[in-house]
Order: C-alpha cells, then structure tokens, then sequence
C-alpha cells in the first residue's frame, strides 16, 4: 500500500491512480485514469482518502496476481481499501463510500461495468458498508477525483464537463 | 473542393510522413517477406531507428551484461517481432501522441489506445485465425485510428450538434457519418492511401468498425483489429467522447455466440493479461528513456 502525503500542501496535485491500482492518501487529492467500462471504488473520511480502480468483478480468476494487484478485482480491492482505511480512520461510520464509472458499451452483452459494481456492492455488505454516492453507467467513459482534505468527489467527463458527486 | 474535404486534405498533408524505414517494414509485414539482412540494412540508413535500437538493447530492461555497439548484433538481440515494434511505436508514436480536442483526448490518450489495441491484437490473433500474421496484426491495430488525429479538427468545429446527437444515439461512427458525411475510419483509410501504404492498411483502418464489409483476404483481419480495439475500450483505455459509443460488428457477435473463448469468463482473462502486458509494455518505455 502506499500512503501519499504531499511536499507542499498548497500546491494540491492530483495523485494519478492507474487502471488495477489503489492509492490511500492524507491530503494529496487523488485522480482515477480514464474509468470505460472499469469502476472506481473511493473511500473518504477527510483528510484521508482511498481509491481503487477496478478491473474486474472476481479475483478467483487469478488468485496469483490478486495478491501482487489487490485493486484489479472487487473483492481484493475491497478488503485492502477497508484495512488501509481502518489504519488512517478507524471510525467506519464515518466514512464516505462512492463508485463512479462502470461505462457500458453499447451491446447488451458487455455488462462488465454494472458485474463490477454489483460484486463491489456484495463486497462492501461483508464489511457491513454500502455505498453512499454512484455515477455509474451511460457510454461515457469517466475520470473520478477525490479531494481528501474537503472530503469532495468530482466527476470529469469527456469535453471537460465536471460535476461534483 | 467544399470547406470540409479541404481541412481534411490539409490536416492530412500537415502531418509528418511515416520514415522511409518504418514504410518498407510495414511492406515486409504484408508481403510477409522478412529478411534480416535487408533489416538490418534498412535500420543503418535510419539515424534515428539505429540509435533506438542500441539504446533499447543497452537499456536495463533487457539486461545484457555487454554493451552493444553494432546495428547488426543490436537486431540479432532485438529480433524482428520486437524491431518491427520498435520501428511502429517511434513513426506511429509521432502522429497520434497528440492532444484530440474534438474527441475530448488527453495528449496521450490515442496513443495509449493505440498502443493497448496492438498488444491485443497479439494476443488474439491466434484465436481468430491460426494462419494469422501477428506482427502485422499488431501494426494494423497500432494504426487503426490515425483517421482520428485528423478527424478531431471536424469535431472540433460541431461541439454542440455533437453532444446533441450523442444524447439521441450511440453509434459513435454513424454520429460522424450523419454530421459529416465520413468518419474516422474512412479518413484513416484516405491518409493510409496518402502515405502508400499496402491494400491492407487501407481495407483493414476504413472497416475496423465494420470487418463484415471488409473485402474477403483482409476480413479476419479486420475482425481481429475490431475486437482488439473494443478489449481496449472495456479495459478502460478509449480516446475521450467516443469510448463505449460504438456498436459490435455481426461478424464479432457471431464470435462471440459460437466460440466458447469469446465466453464472458474468458474475456475478462483476456482483459487481465491485457493489462497485465500493457503495463509490462509502459514500464519497460519508461525505463529505457
Ligand atoms: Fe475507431
Ligand atoms: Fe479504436
């Protein structure tokens, strides 16, 4: 796990977090790649924040790499972002829980974003969490930024088009 | 000559060409004629390719306990699966690591997706085809979208007519077609023919949406590209306001009804090597510059 503080507090740039990967940052604002079909999973009770990009909805496909990119598949994901949250902000109650991105192309046969978003909801109710805020769905492909300090989530979509969540 | 084929012929005839090396590589891979010696030729009259090939062999992440000093033993550790790509990436890189206002692209995004269809491509080849050549596989689908790098100055000019229309539809190339009149794929197919590049490069880039209207000899091939771009999409790499917004071509469906490997469980394998590979690939480009 890497944890992110940052140099200078004034400066606030993003942290980019990659496709497969997770993040828990104090401060530093962090910023999902573009999502497509993949789902961010963010974790944020300020000044701390978590994010997790996932890939796929079940690490039982690759036990192996799950363990080297817990953030790839739901259920790794899940667990590693809870522990790391629980060792910043122990207090659960307080956290905010949010899924952005799960894009889906336009035929029928491709769910993979909603499969994600399903596990990671199963997921999070093991853990006795759900999810507080989503912006899933619809054929475009999404950027997630969580500001840890503000506790704020946007949502950036293509053309510059920012919402906050 | 109406407004808009003029931008397209300029736009077209502003971008750098591809190298002389890169362009007799590419007819190597679709003659399906390689030969190392003339490679190697190739690659010592192209400053630039010489330099990237010793600094590529050199580089940490080959890991080669001698340095290299000569083209000749530099192609003997490279290869010709990796020299081709080598020589693909640094002409093809040029052109598309730009900035697509009209798609919504970030600099490197079209490169990235570029780069991520090629390696699919690769990957699944075989499976599509046995008798498939996957290196030129791989160029075909490292260039399948160059007609975007000129198609984003049209974009740029209907931002709102296309936003209205994606909020009605979700066929991204119809979208263009009805704004238009072309699209992406055809423009690509226009700069392919402008370059000189082989029947393939054109038949392949102008049906790499629609591989069921691709002339026979390249239809499989097509098909190939079609599908290694969509696992580049659903992967989460696309190119801004277009990524998702296209539709699967009957000759994928068909695929991917019949063909147990096309099974749900089975692409998001493919999905996780996919990955996987990319970032092998982007780590490795990392380290060598
Ligand atoms: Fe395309
Ligand atoms: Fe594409």
């Amino acid at each position: 796990m890497n944890i992110s503080t940052p140099l200078d507090l004034s400066v606030q740039k993003p942290q980019l977090v990659g496709m497969g990967d997770f993040q828990i940052s104090r401060n530093t604002p962090l910023k999902s790649v573009s999502l497509g079909g993949c789902v961010s999973l963010i974790f944020v009770a300020p000044p701390i924040a978590g994010m997790a990009n996932v890939v796929l909805p079940d690490s039982s496909l690759d036990r192996q790499k799950s363990t080297i990119i817990p953030g790839f598949f739901a259920d790794s994901a899940v667990a590693k972002l809870h522990e790391g949250m629980l060792a910043l902000a122990p207090e659960p109650q307080t956290w905010c829980i949010a899924l952005v991105g799960g894009g889906q192309l336009a035929h029928p046969r491709f769910r993979l974003g909603e499969k994600i978003a399903n596990a990671i909801i199963q997921q999070l109710k093991l853990f006795g969490l759900q999810p507080h805020k989503q912006d899933l769905g619809g054929n475009e492909s999404k950027i997630a930024v969580v500001s840890p300090s503000s506790g704020e989530i946007t949502v950036e979509r293509p053309g510059g088009l920012l919402q906050i969540l | 000559m109406n407004e808009q084929t003029a931008l397209i012929v300029k736009k077209i005839s502003d971008l750098p060409p591809l190298s002389a090396s890169t362009l007799a590589i590419i007819n190597m891979l679709s003659a399906d004629h390689f030969h190392m010696k003339e490679l190697v030729n190739l690659i010592q009259q192209d400053v630039s390719l010489s330099t990237l090939c010793l600094k590529t062999v050199n580089s940490a992440a080959f890991g080669l306990s001698k340095p290299v000093d000569t083209i000749q033993r530099a192609v003997t550790f490279l290869g010709s699966q990796k020299l081709t790509e080598l020589a693909l990436k640094t002409s093809v890189g040029k052109i598309v690591k730009v900035r697509l206002a009209g798609y919504g692209a970030m600099e490197m995004d079209l490169w990235e997706h570029s780069l991520k269809s090629a390696i699919a491509a690769r990957l699944i080849g075989p499976n599509i085809d046995p008798n498939l050549n996957a290196d030129l596989a791989y160029a075909l689908a490292l260039t399948h979208d160059i007609g975007k790098v000129v198609f984003s100055a049209l974009l740029e000019v209907k931002v709102r007519e296309l936003q209205k229309a994606q909020g009605q539809q979700t066929n991204f190339l119809a979208i263009e077609s009805d704004l238009f009149q072309c699209n992406h794929a055809e423009v690509g197919a226009m700069l392919a023919r402008e370059w000189n590049l082989p029947q393939v490069f054109i038949d392949v880039i102008a049906h790499h949406h629609t591989p069921s209207l691709c002339p026979a000899p390249h239809r499989s091939l097509a098909l190939v590209v079609h599908l290694a771009d969509l696992l580049a999409m659903l992967s989460g790499t696309g190119t801004g306001v277009d990524s998702l917004y296209y539709e699967l071509d009957p000759l994928a469906l068909d695929l991917i009804e019949r063909d147990a490997r096309w099974h749900e469980e089975e692409i998001w394998k493919l999905i996780l090597n996919l990955n996987y590979e990319f970032n092998l690939v982007l780590q490795n480009e990392a380290m060598a510059s």
